[in-house]
């Protein structure tokens, strides 16, 4: 099932080159930055000189330049002193370059050129000579004689037997050097080997692994189909060792989650989601009951990357977030990054969900759906050309209004209540060198009747093209959009109808290369950009006649770009690191009002920008390290420094989470936030057992951290940035997980403590107070067994120390009302959070060979009724005048429900 | 935004079992305050104003009243004293009526017998808003779906900017008289329009019936006394993690370290008497 085919030649490389190419590299590209940290030190001394001897002229130049802006910058009243890291940047572009109209050629134009004029300003568009100065020497050298090399590289895709679908994070190992590597995000490996004979194990979990043994003379092709595992639980024979990942690579901070092991979890009403799984992971939390919004390490919901094929999915949320937008069928696994984020990813503090979809199979027509207690949904893919292209396209829609539809009230038969969502995705192989994929997802949620309507949704689209320049060096180009939008209102025929909107809308450019330069380094170097456009709201009456104004609130445009480049290496035997560097750049452009507040958060000044003009800009250095050290064959050490910067913020200050998000970027009242996180951590597998564990360690620390001011106004307020308060989070804790991925019994246990206090000065009296998301105790126990082939059963447990709140400690009287006087903020705690989820599935014809298999899913939410508290209000008595008492409400008993899934 | 969260909440308990129950709980007490509850309307009466202190949470008895105050009101014309009611102590009244004028400043100044919170003497501030809230009609509009009218407005709302808080009064007895069914509105909708037939205030099937006299009270408020009003309704009602924003601390005009408000309102008024068959609008 394997092809071997002959690839290019290509050069070998020593390691230490490529270490003094990518320092060159690196310095080269942030010597503005780094060059005054290092110029003391004897060793970068010449590197120093020459820069500055290579860049003195421009330099000479930009000075100047700098000054004129600087002098043009006092000028300008009511922008208040940014400090170091904010200089102001006043290009004036031609507007006939930023005309914004709504086509995407134009906005890419205008991208293009505000970055590179950037860049010729900060000298980084010396990265792209250096890009090509790094790729060119790998055309050269692909000529030169072969006899010359020591490394051969053996490079091609996993894949699933079956289907063809790529898969990610495949594992290869090989014996004689005890290393190996996994495929990446396209399922696409590489190894570099000196020449001989090697035996080598491809392994992805529930697969059969395979084991090969061969001579490696020359670069070779070899393309991996690995066959599913049946259900049959028969031993697996042919088993050889696996690639330690999690002990062996530098990465920390991640936790993978493919799609079988995401269905086998109970689900609530039998909706397999994939974000009620992450919840489920030690360090992430669930920020209110049943909901789609999660905190990961004590950071917020709206800190989380959460990317579907690379398009940012902004409200990732179904009715009311009790379902999330990703369709299971449509899914073929995750990635959650929460310490050690990798340099290509940026623009969140918290963590990133990198959420792939089914690239279709290419081999034969196939479906795959379900009828469940709330929603439908089916999925069906195949081979567009046999082998060379494939499509995948997935439904589902819940039909609670056709339930309600059935109601003899007509009241209730009026009222419109649904989501759907729509993923599709095509791939095309050009060639052995070049893939196309194109993936849209659109999902809505509408709710209509009679006096009231309200929709929201997503709509994601990416154009992707993986090209190969040769066996060594992968690349990946993107255009992606991404866009999340919500409105409301009074439908017309009632007496004064209205409707509001808001939204927002993303598209990037992304180019990003991995270059396998040897066997001991794999550099990775890349540029994103993307322009950002929010509608905060508008908001008016429908028809002549209407009492409304219509309130239009300002947009806002921000260019958000980054240039990376990390390395992965191993050092020794023993030793691997991991180091990077991403340098994001963030402008404001017009036309806009920038609002000018005093220190009491009064407006006093405003300053209008006309279209297109640059008025804000910041830039951001963000360095990471991470280092593994090999204690024994199963065991190692691991540590991590990693920065990260965000530009753009959620106005959101519930807890629950409302599709009504209003996005804001940063700008010259608010600084961007930014992450140093610091973490430790001890892996440890144990291959017989198949037991993968691990404790980590972090500490993090978030500047500029954004809070609202009591009873802020955050939607439909043009002067939001007036409610909003800046101060300090800090997050520490333990992680540790236990994790059994193959065999009848497999899941996981996870604790976590750890603790977030938010420190801002306008906010309760400036002390320190935990942070809504602080629950010290996390614990989370998912389990699943197979019984019989026909027959197996889940169970997760979760418990969490209460969410903190804040309670009454008095009472005053105004007329009738009883009107509390609160403690310190979040000074108490709701009752701890425990529930038992179970789950049986059976399916009656696992064992044969037919086409159509079906299967039931009985699922039970809240097994032992626990009465979780949502909410404790202090409500007053009806019965007894002047008496008040608690109240807690809570959302779920028991909740059963039961799904028939199918495939053929 | 009252409506979407009611519009919400109902398709939370469209999904969810959602129930509530009575829970049990102790909370810790924290230091008496004084609080005043004061305002000057255009109306002529003898206006006063109520001073007593806040409890603890759990009190559950009316609160307890302060008596024996010196209080005062001033609005740069002339000081008048306000003295204690006899028969119903801490609520204090001026001795002749007055209508407030609009656009006067009140000042009203207390001197405590003993000291609360350590302090004696506490002063509060309010202008009356010249804003004149002209109501050209208001009509009963009878909702069968849930059996309750809505009383909808029709006036001018001038070009300022203007806030509004309206109370409703049936028979001339009130019928707001809590924070959670009298409303506030900011003009920022329907600045200088028409309001067309706006929906100000909802009245159960079951509180008015046909001949009664239901009459609209506009008051013309200031703005910190609608953030007032805001906070307070807000505080003295359930709560929900979707909407709610983190509780907090319900602002106060009395200096310093009181709670409550002293507020000086415009007040207009509009009367209508409900039809014998409300259902056939």
């Amino acid at each position: 099932m394997h092809e071997l085919l002959p690839a290019n030649h290509d050069g070998q490389w020593n390691s230490g080159r490529i270490a003094c190419r990518f320092f060159t590299l690196t310095v080269v590209l942030f010597q503005d930055e780094i060059l005054p940290y290092i110029s003391g030190t004897v060793c970068c001394c010449e590197v120093n000189s020459f820069y500055r001897q290579m860049f003195s002229s421009t330099t000479a130049e930009n000075k100047s330049a700098k000054g004129a802006r600087g002098r043009r910058g006092d000028g300008e009243k009511g922008r208040r002193s940014e400090g170091k890291q904010n200089f102001q940047l006043c290009s004036d572009l031609s507007t006939e370059h930023l005309s914004f109209t709504s086509e995407t050629i134009d906005r890419f134009c205008c991208l293009t050129s505000i970055i590179i004029t950037y860049m010729f300003q900060k000298k980084i568009f010396l990265l792209f000579s250096y890009l090509f100065v790094l790729v060119l020497p790998l055309k050269q050298i692909a000529a030169e004689d072969p006899a010359d090399r020591r490394h051969i590289g053996l490079s091609g895709y996993i894949k699933d037997a079956a289907t063809g679908e790529t898969l990610l994070g495949a594992t290869i190992f090989v014996e004689q050097t005890k290393g190996g590597t996994a495929s990446n995000a396209y399922g696409f490996y590489s190894l570099r080997l000196d020449p001989g004979y090697y035996s080598f194990t491809f392994s992805y979990v529930g697969y059969v692994s395979q084991r090969m043994t061969f001579q490696l003379q020359r670069d070779t092709v070899l393309n991996v189909n690995l066959e599913a595992e049946q259900a049959q639980l028969k031993e697996v024979l042919v088993r050889g060792e696996r690639f330690n990942e999690q002990v062996s690579k530098a990465q920390m901070g991640v936790n993978k989650l493919d799609i079988k092991s995401i269905r086998q979890i109970p689900a609530f009403m039998g909706e397999v989601d994939v974000i009620k799984a992450i919840q489920l992971l030690p360090g992430v939390q669930a920020t209110s009951e049943g909901g789609s919004g999660f905190s990961v390490r004590g950071g917020g919901p709206d800190q989380n990357l959460i990317m579907l094929d690379e398009a940012v999915v902004y409200n990732p949320s179904h009715l009311l977030g009790f379902f999330s937008v990703f369709n299971n069928d449509a899914v073929k696994g995750l990635e959650l990054y929460k310490g050690d984020i990798p340099a290509m990813y940026g623009g969140r503090l918290s963590s990133v969900v990198d959420v792939r979809m089914n690239d279709g199979n290419a081999t034969s027509y196939h479906g795959q759906g379900g009828l469940g207690t709330i929603s439908s949904r089916l999925m069906l893919e195949g081979p567009i050309q046999k082998d060379k292209s494939s499509f995948m396209v997935a439904g589902r829609r819940t039909y609670a209004d056709i339930f309600l539809a059935l109601s003899r009230d007509e009241q209730i038969r009026n009222n419109t209540l649904y989501f759907y969502d729509l993923n599709a995705k095509a791939n095309y192989i050009l060639n052995d060198r070049n893939r196309l994929f194109l993936t849209g997802y659109f999902g809505k949620d509408v709710f209509k009747n009679d006096n009231f309507e309200l929709g929201w949704g997503n709509t994601t689209s990416t154009l992707r093209w993986n090209h190969l320049f040769n066996s060594s060096l992968f690349s990946n180009f993107s255009l992606i959009y991404s866009k999340f939008n919500y409105n409301l209102g009074v439908p017309d025929g009632q007496p004064n109808p209205f409707e509001w909107k808001a939204g927002m809308e993303d598209v990037s450019l992304k180019g990003d290369f991995t270059w396998f330069a040897d066997d001991k380094n794999t550099i990775r170097i890349g540029l994103i950009g993307t322009n950002h456009r929010f509608q905060p709201g508008v908001a008016g009456g429908k028809g002549s006649d209407t009492p409304f104004n219509r309130i239009e609130m300002p947009e806002n445009q921000a260019l958000e770009a980054a240039v990376y480049i990390s390395n992965e290496q191993k050092i020794s035997a023993l030793l691997t690191m991991q180091y990077g560097l991403r340098f994001s750049l963030f402008s404001n452009y017009g036309p806009a009002t920038v609002y000018a507040y005093d220190e009491a958060f009064e407006r006093y000044d405003s300053v209008t920008y006309g279209k297109g003009k640059i008025f804000n800009t910041y830039t951001a250095l963000e360095p990471r390290v991470s280092l593994a050290y090999t204690l024994t064959e199963f065991s190692s050490l691991k540590a991590a420094y990693t920065r990260n910067v965000q530009y753009i913020h959620l106005a959101q200050n519930s807890t629950g989470g409302t599709p009504l998000d209003i996005w804001f970027p940063s700008s010259p009242n608010v600084r961007p936030q930014r992450g140093d996180q610091f973490s430790l951590g001890y892996f440890h597998n144990f291959p017989r057992w198949k037991v993968e564990t691990s404790l980590e360690s972090f500490y993090k620390i978030n500047h500029h951290a954004i809070d609202f001011k009591d009873f802020a106004e955050l939607l439909l307020n043009e002067y939001l940035e007036g409610e909003l308060r800046f101060g300090k989070a800090r997050s520490y804790g333990l992680e540790a997980l236990v994790r059994l991925n193959e065999g009848r019994l497999n899941g996981w246990i996870s604790y976590t403590y750890s603790r977030t206090l938010r420190e801002i000065p306008q906010i309760n009296g400036g002390k320190a107070y935990p942070a809504s998301y602080d629950r010290p105790h996390d614990i989370s126990v998912v389990a699943n067994y197979q019984i019989s082939p026909k027959l197996s059963a889940g169970a997760n447990w979760v418990f969490a120390t209460g969410s903190p709140v804040t309670f009454p400690t008095g009472r005053f009287v105004i007329g009738n009302t009883i009107a509390p006087v609160y403690s310190e903020r979040n000074a108490y705690r709701l009752p701890a959070y425990h529930r038992l989820d179970l789950s049986l599935t059976y399916s009656p014809r696992a064992e044969t060979r037919r086409k159509w298999r079906g299967e039931w899913n009985l699922s039970v939410y809240n097994a032992y009724y626990r009465k979780n508290p949502w909410v404790i209000n202090f409500v007053p008595d009806p019965k007894v005048p002047n008496a008040t008492y608690a109240e807690m409400t809570y959302l779920f008993g028991i909740v059963p429900a039961i799904t028939y899934n199918f495939k053929f | 935004m009252k409506t979407i969260q009611l519009i919400f909440l109902a398709l939370m308990l469209f999904f969810g079992t959602s129930c509530s129950e009575r829970y049990d709980i102790e909370l810790d007490d924290t230091f008496t305050r004084l609080v005043v509850d004061g305002l000057v309307t255009s109306d002529t009466l003898r206006h006063g104003v109520r001073l007593t202190t806040s409890t603890s949470y759990f009190f559950n008895e009316a609160p307890p009243a302060v008596s024996g105050a010196a209080v005062y009101l001033e609005d740069g014309v002339q000081r008048r004293r306000l003295v204690e009611v006899e028969g119903d102590p801490g609520f204090y009244r001026t001795e002749e009526a007055f209508a407030g004028q609009p656009g006067q400043n009140y000042q009203l100044e207390i001197t405590l017998a003993e000291p609360i919170g350590e302090a004696v003497r506490f002063t509060a501030e309010n202008r009356m808003p010249e804003t004149e809230g002209r109501i050209d009609s208001i009509v009963l509009e009878y909702r069968a779906d849930f059996d309750f009218y809505l009383l909808n407005l029709f006036a001018v709302d001038p070009p300022t900017v203007d806030f509004y808080k309206f109370d409703a009064f049936i028979n001339g007895r009130i019928l707001t008289d809590t924070a959670s069914r009298s409303l506030v509105v900011d003009d920022k909708f329907f600045n200088g329009n028409n309001t067309n037939g706006l929906a100000v205030m909802f009245l159960r099937g079951d509180e008015i019936k046909a001949g009664d006299t239901v009459t609209l009270q506009l008051s013309a408020i200031t703005e910190d006394y609608y953030r007032f009003f805001m906070e307070l309704s807000t505080e003295s009602g359930p709560s929900n993690p979707l909407f709610s924003g983190p509780p907090a601390n319900i602002r106060s005009n009395v200096k310093t370290g009181a709670l409550g408000y002293f507020a000086a309102t415009r007040l207009a008024r509009a009367t209508i008497i409900v039809q014998p068959n409300p259902k056939g609008f």
